[in-house]
């Protein structure tokens, strides 16, 4: 399948989504640059992922972390962590799927903006599809215990999220491991809950932010990334101490 | 006692002064500024990697503190002018010579050999380069290595000659100190044939012992004395001195002095090659911009540049990269590196044509292309140099087929010199093509003009080089984060400068600032570079050091406050989120010998003594022993 | 990830900013090369540490590099390691890559035999204990600049006669872009013609840098030294030329002296421009 890419700036540009709209992208020469990609097949999977319960949510993110792992992943990553190729491949090759799943572009730029045209970052569901398929292929073999793990990403999602919008914690290594700790450990809801009655605390006082931030301050003085998880997890739980009472989980370390 | 020998001959022939003396007259500073460098730089320490250092001083001594002298002024007086130019030059001569205190300058060369063999006095050997450089004027001693010899600066072996010529008396001294630490003084005098005491004799004068040889009764011989002169005259560390006495006054201009340096070893300079010290002025590869750049010595507006060229030479060789060209004299192909620059506002055009050893030889005109706004720089190798060598004329200023002999070399030669200024029209006639598209037949909408084009070129040299070169080419930025000498040397140095160490910041920026009292929003806060900062955890305690020194500001004050930000894995800064009171159990402040107390979360009053805080933190139990921090001051 | 901020660690480590060590710095550089399914990162260090050197040779410290681009890559390497393969469909370097490597310890290490480090640590290095798992040292940051298509150039044309001003100036994600409306606001066919549009450019510097200062500096002004290379690619070409022109502080007010640092002479030129022609009596 060739995909001509777009040339910069379509973004929030009213004339574009209009066009968009209209089916008339492909007959404007304007919107293209010189390049284009080949690429073997490029099923759909859910691009966007928001406003659903906990159940529906998973069920759309496995399929994306699937479709991604299995049709996305073998190509190079100037691909398929490339904003501008997305956008090209939603706008050109996606417009009926993504006018039929998501309605709601047809009302409006902004939901446009937020659904198709979307900055390509920790926020944009493709990016988180596709860093957490990278990451979980590339450690996980056995396809049950993958599936596994995709499971803990979503239970995990505040978790995940946080990990991958800063840059000192996204690496696959640090993001598996923490992962594997807190299904260890069992615990998942404990890191959501907030913290009370610290007012020297920032805004992000979920427990869990809050023990990765100490990794954080740390680094590099401590060098977390790069530790195994025995290691890690023993740093994990004294990081845990400074927010809540570890005294239960002292038995599973 | 007699210092100065002169040859005796049957009869006076010739009554003119040598006419080469005139010609380096003609060339003034810039003339004797060429020689003598040149001939440091041909006498460099081949194993050597350091710069040539020529150091240049001029002066005033007594008279009577030139060696010898007295004789020489004896021999001016007997001196007979035949025609009335010579006539007048004899009367300058004795008036000169009355002076009690006299102008000179001095050039002492270091990273060179010097000369070798002085204290066999005339040889015939060829590996005695005192004796060829002291006693056979006009001939230069080959280097055995031809490589080197084909480098040489000289190559029509009147060097001295140009020493004499800047002295009122023509007189000029070598102090050399050989590779032994042997000291020894010559030199030599330019008069005219002349009759002295009922005998004829020649007109070149050397200062030398002469020694009459055992075997047979007539043979004589000189040899150089021992250099235990006057301190101008001294020369102690390997190498060559060249001492002018009677300096002509106007050799004595400091700022001619320094142009001349610039404008011919522009290049040698630039490479590293020479570095040339002029009274205390050092002038090498890290300055050179400084000197060329400074409307003291050049004219600084491009426009006015019609005469002097060396600024934009230096500016079109740092900036440029370099073209290749070839230029054939019809039977060899010749080629060099042509750094070109084309510019607007140049309002005439010249190629500097440099020899390897990075002296310029002149400031080429090409054919109808003298108005036109270019500048450029011209360099070959080896093989170029040896030709461009053949082609100079005696004072090494101009390309030249006048003094060829053989009419198939003249040939050649005005055949080369056609084909190099064709090569720098075709160039030329590109740039400006290239910068003045014209109307009708470019699409213009993609034209860059002029200006983009430099603005390319100098961005392309501030981000680096294109590692994978493809659609979208990768490009390796430069790093400037390293210390200069892990980078290219010399070419273009960039000076780095260090940012201040302690900056003041404005309040509400900086720590613990939501509850300033009143007092507080009076006082001055200032971030303190790390490096300023020494810290250290051991044990129970901390050990903080402020060296605060480098802000006068801060310096003169008795104490200060101290605030304390931590920076997270991203280099981010957290400002009053390290609690002290919560960290630290005790903090005593070392030069006052007391306790601290806390204030706002920031540790009130420490004592500055020269500059200097130190502060010891005892830590309590749960102390976080990973934070790093950076600490601000308030005083 | 990639560590840069100076600052006061609480046990000396090697940098090449840092003055805790006397011995000297830690450099890296990196050569990037690339066959049909990896990119090979050819690495050539050196670490001026003695005592650091011995950890390493005695295994109690490890070296890593440190690979930054969407994400952070970490490998182990070894005095002997030359390069380090990555497959492409792993990096993605149309962005920015960096490279870094430091040292970790592996073990609780004491200093007091460590003679390459300043005075004042050595006062109290009897008592130095670094624990296991911290960073003993970090190199320089290698940089390699993809996704730029115009890699250096700072300026482009544009004509577009839809245009509702007779000029418009975009700043664009890499380029300073100029778009006419009409194709004689650019005095084709005029001799000089190039300088006579030097206004533009200078306006486009302008508009650049003003951008500049809003997106680094704080209360108007920007020092140079405190920021990184920017990801703007537009912005990060602005800042090495600033840098390259020894450009260190930009303010509001010092836009006009920025322009003229590091752009040779545009107004001088538009002036000679405008005489030439006024002289020529055309």
């Amino acid at each position: 399948m060739e995909i001509r890419i777009l040339e910069k700036g379509y973004k929030k540009n009213p004339e574009f989504y209009q066009d968009f709209l209209d089916d008339k992208i492909a007959d404007k020469e304007e919107y293209f640059s010189d390049e284009t990609v080949n690429i073997q097949s490029a099923p759909e999977f859910p691009f966007y992922i928001a406003k659903k319960n906990d159940e529906q949510r998973k069920v759309l993110f496995l399929e994306a972390f699937n479709t991604i792992e299995k049709y996305y992943l073998s190509s190079d990553r100037d691909l398929h962590l490339d904003e501008q190729f997305w956008h090209s491949l939603l706008i050109l090759k996606k417009r009926d799927f993504l006018l039929e799943t998501y309605p709601e572009i047809q009302e409006g730029i902004e939901n446009f903006n937020n659904i198709v045209v979307k900055d390509f970052d920790w926020e944009n569901y493709i990016y988180k599809s596709v860093l957490a398929a990278e990451y979980i292929s590339d450690l996980v073999t056995d396809e049950t215990e993958r599936q596994r793990y995709y499971e803990i990403i979503i239970d995990n999602l505040d978790l995940y999220n946080y990990m991958i919008k800063y840059e000192v914690f996204r690496s696959k290594q640090f993001v598996f491991n923490i992962l594997t700790i807190v299904d260890e450990l069992g615990i998942s809801s404990l890191l959501k809950k907030k913290i009370v009655g610290r007012s020297d605390l920032a805004t992000d006082t979920r427990i869990g932010r809050q023990v990765l931030f100490e990794f954080n301050k740390n680094y590099p003085v401590i060098m977390s990334p790069m530790m195994a998880k025995e290691e890690l997890k023993e740093l994990f739980v004294e990081y845990l101490g400074y927010y809540t009472s570890v005294e239960q989980l002292g038995a599973l370390v | 006692m007699t210092y100065w020998n002169f040859s005796p001959i049957p009869n006076i022939e010739e009554s003119n002064f040598n006419k080469i003396l005139e010609r380096f007259y003609n060339l003034k500073i810039s003339g004797l500024i060429r020689e003598n460098l040149q001939n440091s730089l041909d006498g460099r320490l081949l194993e050597s990697k350091e710069p040539v250092k020529v150091m240049i001083k001029t002066g005033m001594i007594k008279s009577k503190n030139v060696p010898g002298i007295s004789e020489v002024i004896d021999r001016i007086h007997s001196l007979k002018g035949r025609n009335s130019y010579t006539t007048e030059a004899i009367n300058h001569m004795v008036k000169m010579a009355e002076e009690e205190e006299v102008h000179y300058i001095s050039f002492e060369d270091i990273n060179t050999r010097g000369l070798s063999g002085a204290k066999n006095g005339q040889s015939d050997s060829t590996k005695d380069t005192w004796a060829i450089y002291a006693y056979n004027k006009g001939v230069h001693s080959e280097e055995e290595d031809t490589a080197v010899e084909t480098s040489r600066g000289g190559s029509h072996g009147v060097g001295k000659i140009a020493s004499n010529a800047a002295s009122d008396l023509n007189v000029m001294y070598f102090a050399n100190c050989d590779e032994f630490g042997e000291q020894h003084l010559g030199g030599t005098v330019q008069l005219i044939e002349h009759e002295y005491q009922d005998q004829s004799y020649r007109s070149t004068g050397y200062f030398a012992k002469l020694e009459h040889l055992e075997t047979g009764r007539n043979k004589t011989k000189f040899y150089p004395f021992q250099n235990d002169f006057n301190e101008v005259f001294e020369k102690k560390t390997r190498g060559l001195k060249i001492i002018i006495p009677f300096l002509r006054k106007e050799y004595s201009d400091q700022r001619e002095i320094i142009r001349s340096v610039c404008d011919s070893f522009f290049i040698s300079i630039i490479l590293n090659k020479l570095e040339v010290d002029v009274n205390g002025k050092l002038i090498n590869a890290s300055n050179i911009e400084d000197f060329v750049n400074d409307s003291e010595y050049y004219t600084q507006n491009i426009a006015d540049m019609k005469a002097e060229f060396t600024p934009l030479y230096v500016n079109t060789y740092l900036k440029e990269e370099p073209k290749k060209i070839s230029v054939s004299d019809g039977k060899e192909d010749y080629n060099f590196n042509l750094f070109f620059r084309y510019d607007e506002e140049i309002p005439k055009g010249r190629v500097a044509i440099v020899r390897t050893i990075g002296m310029k030889i002149e400031d080429k005109k090409v054919k109808n292309k003298a108005n036109q706004p270019f500048n450029a720089v011209l360099i070959g190798g080896a093989k170029e140099d040896a030709y461009l060598k053949s082609l100079e004329n005696e004072s090494h200023t101009e390309l030249s087929v006048d003094h060829m002999k053989d009419p198939d070399l003249q040939r050649r030669a005005k055949r080369f010199i056609n084909n190099l200024s064709k090569e720098i029209t075709i160039i030329l006639d590109e740039a400006i093509t290239d910068q003045n598209p014209t109307d009708g037949k470019m699409d213009t909408k993609d034209i860059l003009y002029v200006s983009e084009i430099q603005l390319k070129k100098e961005v392309s040299k501030a981000m680096g080089a294109v590692v994978i070169d493809k659609k979208k080419p990768v490009v390796k930025v430069q790093d400037d984060s390293l210390p200069p000498n892990n980078k290219e040397p010399n070419k273009g140095k960039k000076k780095t400068k260090t940012p201040a160490l302690i900056k003041p910041v404005k309040r509400d920026k900086a720590a613990s600032d939501e509850n300033d009292s009143p007092e507080e929003q009076t006082l001055s806060l200032y971030t303190v570079h790390p490096n300023t900062v020494e810290r250290v955890v051991v044990g129970d305690k901390e050990i903080v050091r402020f060296n605060l020194s480098s802000n006068k500001e801060v310096k003169k004050a008795a104490t200060c406050n101290v605030g304390i930000s931590i920076i997270d894995g991203m280099g981010k800064e957290y400002k009053n989120a390290f609690r002290l009171e919560d960290n630290y159990n005790e903090i005593y402040d070392k030069v006052a010998g007391a306790k601290c107390s806390l204030k706002n979360n920031k540790i009130n009053q420490v004592t500055i003594n020269q500059g200097i805080a130190e502060l010891t933190f005892k830590l309590k139990s749960d102390y976080n022993r990973a934070l790093k921090f950076v600490y601000y001051v308030e005083v | 990830m990639i560590y840069k901020k100076d600052a006061n660690f609480p046990y000396p480590v090697l940098t090449n900013t840092s003055n805790s060590y006397e011995s000297g710095g830690f450099t890296l550089n990196v050569d990037l090369k690339e066959n049909t399914d990896n990119y090979r990162f050819d690495i050539e260090y050196e670490i001026e540490s003695d005592f650091l050197k011995e950890l390493l040779f005695t295994r109690k410290a490890k070296l890593y590099l440190v690979v930054q681009s969407k994400d952070n890559k970490f490998f182990e390497v070894d005095l002997n390691t030359m390069f380090i393969d990555i497959p492409k469909t792993r990096i993605s370097i149309n962005n920015r890559t960096s490279l870094q490597m430091s040292i970790q310890s592996k073990e609780e290490i004491s200093f007091a035999y460590n003679d390459d480090i300043n005075s004042f640590f050595k006062e109290f290095r009897e008592e130095i204990i670094v624990s296991r798992y911290a960073i003993l040292g970090f190199s320089n940051t290698v940089i390699f600049e993809g996704s730029s298509s115009r890699p250096f150039d700072l300026f482009e044309r544009k004509v577009n006669s839809a245009l509702s001003s007779a000029i418009k100036i975009e700043l664009g994600s890499e380029t300073i872009i100029i778009h006419y409306r009409d194709v004689d606001l650019q005095f084709v066919g005029l001799p000089m013609s190039g300088n006579f549009n030097n206004p533009y450019i200078y306006m486009g510097l302008q508009k650049a840098l003003s951008r500049f200062i809003s997106n680094y500096g704080e209360d108007g002004q920007v020092d140079l030294h405190d920021i990184d290379l920017p990801t703007d690619q537009l912005d990060a070409k602005l800042y090495r030329l600033m840098k390259a022109k020894m450009v260190f502080e930009l303010t509001t007010e010092t836009i006009d002296e920025a322009i003229y640092n590091i752009s040779d002479k545009v107004i001088e030129k538009y002036a000679l421009a405008v005489k030439g022609l006024a002289t020529s009596g055309d």
